[in-house]
């Protein structure tokens, strides 16, 4: 009888990996039905809430392009109030991009420390150069600026918070004029806000928080608005807000409402100066609000937040700006050394806390865990920096990132020329399919100005489906830089809610289906960044497709709507209340 | 002229000798310079620690350990006064890394006050001529016959920590001397700036910055964990390399 070749325990090993095997498979197969069942249980609870949309388009009008930004000095120079620059006027003044007039254009509004709001009137024709007439508003010393319909009457109003005091509005009238009306029941200190239906009610709540430390040298001027600071959440009622206090105190340069949890609900980020933790809040279906920790590391002296989907998964990342210098040669160093020093001074590391940007990334396809990932795509150190703002600026289909740089402030930079640390702005673009959501400096396009930038707004003024950038900043004249990239198409798009309370549908998310680009998706936001107001208007590069692009609109209240668009087009999507 | 002998003309083979044994070289008065150097080292700690004697203290400890080499010395060789004093001083350097660990990621203290013992002595100058030593220390245990796989990489770490403090302290220099032209004083932060391996070095900054992230740490440790794991690396291939080594009788074959 032949011997069996194999020896008993090369058996008894064979058996076992053979089991291992099965028994790992098995354990994938569950874990893969339960995430399928989860994703199809997400489907079917939005397929139950599908309601159509009406969709109208419109060609993006045809430009040349040239390779890189075209700049333009704006009418508009945003100065501190004193005869020096020193802290806090040195963190500059807002801006806003909306469509104010209803002519289906992007105006531009600038604010001023120690001046009025300038409103550019977009008067550009089709197919022309971007033109534009100037007009002032007479409010002085705003910070951010937001354009939203605080009443539903379907035009936007500006909505700013005020140097040393709270929120102001301009109420439109329409024929691009406004009316200075105080939002009853909004009194309290603020810097930054941010707005969306935080209770779920269809009307639009804000969130303010104050920036103490800039109040409390106010109160020194005798000029502070004697209510505490801190986060304060206002929601809309009816005849004015009701305001529920989140945190008392705060050094809040930013407020951003991002979905951290996944859940379909937007959280309330705040970004604090000054090493104190950024806080996040959620609010669970009683209508508490409580605290997380979601991030493992946060930026220390956070200054700007916005989101924005690097990867096209379907889900946004967070990116939060702060201080730390590109270049490291001496002469950079030893500028920066001071700021370094009081750095070297304070940070621990025991509160997850660094000087520098934090890029935090979905770690799962769901759920709220986050990775930080900042140093790993480089985009960790951008210079003394201000608003951070994602965009698709080629056009290719991956949102790239514009950061605004530079500090003047005499009394911290006094070993300097004139108190300013001179920095360019940094454009980063996205490396794409080969690594999405990874980015290089890309200084070649030329948006990448010396003048001392502050909050930015990247928005299509020319109709052309290019991002322009527009950016106020200090002491210089504001700028645009019109958009000349060569590259490919883009669908943008107005979401519109008539009927309702909030009627430019702030808070909606769209994810656009881009065979070979993944699923971008995109949210409708009042302001985000660092002082900025942005558009209701969403912008969605899709690369050299011509083929039309399906998107799937959640609104706010999570129904949910399909459309198809061609490239190149701008379409305006109504919700209709009929449910097919 | 004497001269130490290679392994292999030795006439018999002796069994060798655990390190730790000859940390405390027998008789007479090296029993007393022992216990002089350790009560110089302890004395040095506290003055430095307890009352801010941070110069006094580096000089009092430098005495210490040369009381330590000469103990040693006179058992021993002059090569293995040198190792050992290597060895000794490596070691309380160490001591101050863990220190410093301890003080950022136990106390949470900030990186300015997360100094170790000897505050004085985190300074590139100190950090540059300590590493720069221990280089030198190993290339003349080399030229004293120190060999085997583990010397060679101790050598050849050695040399690597010594370029990194090189880089560390030219940089210092450069920004010092960019900080003078702007009219900054000394701040402390310039002696904490990052070197070539770590986070914000020049390996990070470098277009192999992607492929070295790969290796954990290489591009994104904070500067102490870098210079922990060097000064940790250090001490133990010195420990491994110095266990190998039987070259350190005294001339004529007499065990030291």
């Amino acid at each position: 009888m032949p011997q069996n070749p194999v020896p008993h325990h090369l058996l008894r090993r064979r058996r076992d990996l053979v089991r291992s095997t099965l028994l790992a498979g098995a354990g994938i197969a569950v874990v893969l039905t339960i995430l399928a069942a989860r994703t199809d249980a997400t489907t079917a609870a939005a397929a139950e809430e599908r309601v159509d949309a009406t969709v109208s388009t419109q060609p993006h009008a045809v430009a040349p392009c040239t390779g890189t930004f075209m700049r333009h000095e704006l009418p508009h120079v945003s100065r501190a109030r004193g005869a020096r620059t020193v802290l806090f006027d040195s963190n500059g003044a807002g801006l806003a991009v909306a469509d104010l007039d209803g002519d289906g254009r992007l105006d531009v509004v600038l604010g001023d420390l120690a001046g009025p709001l300038t409103v550019l009137w977009n008067e550009t024709t089709a197919g022309g150069p971007w033109t534009y007439e100037a007009a002032v508003l007479p409010l002085r010393g705003a910070q951010a600026i937001v354009a939203v319909d605080v009443d539903g009457s379907g035009r936007l109003d500006l909505v700013t918070t005020q140097r040393g005091g709270g929120v102001a509005r301009l109420r439109n009238l329409g024929d691009r004029t406004f009316a200075f009306e105080p939002i009853p029941g909004i009194r309290v200190p603020a810097y930054a806000m941010a707005w969306g239906d935080l209770d779920g009610d269809g009307r639009l709540d804000v969130v303010v928080a104050s920036y103490d430390v800039e109040r409390e040298r106010e109160q020194r001027g005798g000029a502070l608005l004697g209510a505490p600071g801190g986060v304060v959440v206002f929601y809309a009622r009816d005849g004015g807000f009701e305001s529920h206090r989140l945190r008392e105190g705060a050094q809040a340069l930013a407020l951003l409402l991002f979905d951290v949890t996944d859940d379909g609900r937007q959280e309330i980020v705040v970004g604090h100066d000054f090493h104190i933790q950024d806080d996040v809040f959620a609010r669970g279906d009683d209508g508490a609000w409580s605290r997380l920790s979601p991030f493992a590391r946060t930026s220390a002296n956070t200054m700007s937040l916005d989101g924005g989907d690097v990867a096209n998964t379907g889900r946004e990342a967070l990116f939060a700006t702060d201080m730390k210098p590109v270049r490291r040669d001496p002469a950079t160093l030893a500028a920066w050394m001071p700021l370094m020093q009081k750095t070297y001074e304070r940070d621990a590391w025991g509160d997850g806390q660094r000087a520098e940007n934090a890029l935090h990334v979905a770690a799962l396809p769901h759920g709220a865990r986050w990775s930080e990932v900042a140093t790993a795509r480089r985009v960790d150190a951008s210079g003394w920096s201000w608003a951070g703002r994602f965009g698709d600026l080629d056009n290719d289909g991956w949102l790239d990132l514009y950061v605004a740089t530079g500090m003047i402030a005499e009394d911290l930079f006094a070993h300097l020329p004139d108190g300013e640390l001179i920095e360019p702005n940094v454009v980063y673009r996205n490396r794409g399919a080969r690594a999405p959501g990874h980015f290089t400096a890309h200084p070649g396009w030329g948006g990448d100005t010396l003048a001392s930038s502050r909050s930015v707004v990247l928005a299509d003024l020319s109709g052309d489906g290019r991002l322009d950038v527009v950016v106020n900043t200090l002491d210089t004249p504001a700028l645009v830089f019109e958009n000349r990239i060569c590259g490919g198409q883009a669908v943008t798009l107005d979401l519109r809610w008539p009927g309702t309370a909030n009627p430019f549908a702030v808070g909606a998310r769209v994810v656009a289906e881009l065979p070979g680009l993944g699923r971008p998706s995109r949210t409708v936001r009042a302001g985000a960044g660092y002082l900025s107001g942005d558009p209701p208007r969403l912008h969605v590069g899709v690369g050299s497709t011509d083929a039309p692009v399906a998107f799937t609109v959640f609104w706010p209240d999570g129904a949910r709507s399909e459309v198809t668009v061609l490239p190149g087009t701008h379409a305006v999507v109504t919700r209709s209340e009929n449910r097919p | 002229m004497t001269t130490l002998r290679p392994l292999a003309t030795r006439r018999a083979p002796r069994p060798a000798r655990h390190i730790f044994g000859l940390l405390v070289p027998a008789p007479d008065l090296v029993g007393g310079l022992l216990l002089l150097a350790s009560v110089i080292a302890v004395g040095a700690g506290v003055g430095s620690l307890r009352y801010g004697l941070h110069v006094p203290g580096l000089v009092v400890l430098l005495v210490g350990v040369g009381f330590y080499a000469l103990a040693v010395a006179r058992v021993g060789t002059p090569a293995l006064a040198l190792l050992m004093t290597l060895v000794v001083a490596q070691a309380g350097h160490s001591v101050e890394h863990v220190v410093q660990m301890t003080q950022l990621l136990v106390q949470d203290l900030p990186g300015v006050a997360a100094q170790g013992f000897l505050v004085a002595a985190n300074q590139e100058s100190v950090h540059a001529a300590w590493s720069l030593g221990v280089m030198l220390g190993v290339a003349l245990l080399f030229a004293a016959g120190l060999r085997g796989p583990w010397a060679w990489a101790l050598l050849a770490w050695s040399l690597l920590h010594a370029g990194e403090h090189v880089y560390l302290f030219a940089r210092y220099l450069e920004v010092r001397a960019e900080m003078s032209r702007l009219g900054l004083p000394p701040l402390g932060a310039e002696q904490a700036l990052p070197g070539i391996l770590g986070r914000d070095g020049w390996l990070a900054g470098s277009p192999f910055a992607s492929w070295c992230s790969a290796v954990p740490g290489l591009v994104d440790a904070p500067r102490p964990v870098v210079h922990f794991v060097w000064n940790t690396g250090e001490m133990v291939l010195l420990l491994a390399a110095a266990t190998r080594w039987r070259g350190l009788a005294r001339p004529g074959g007499d065990e030291p």
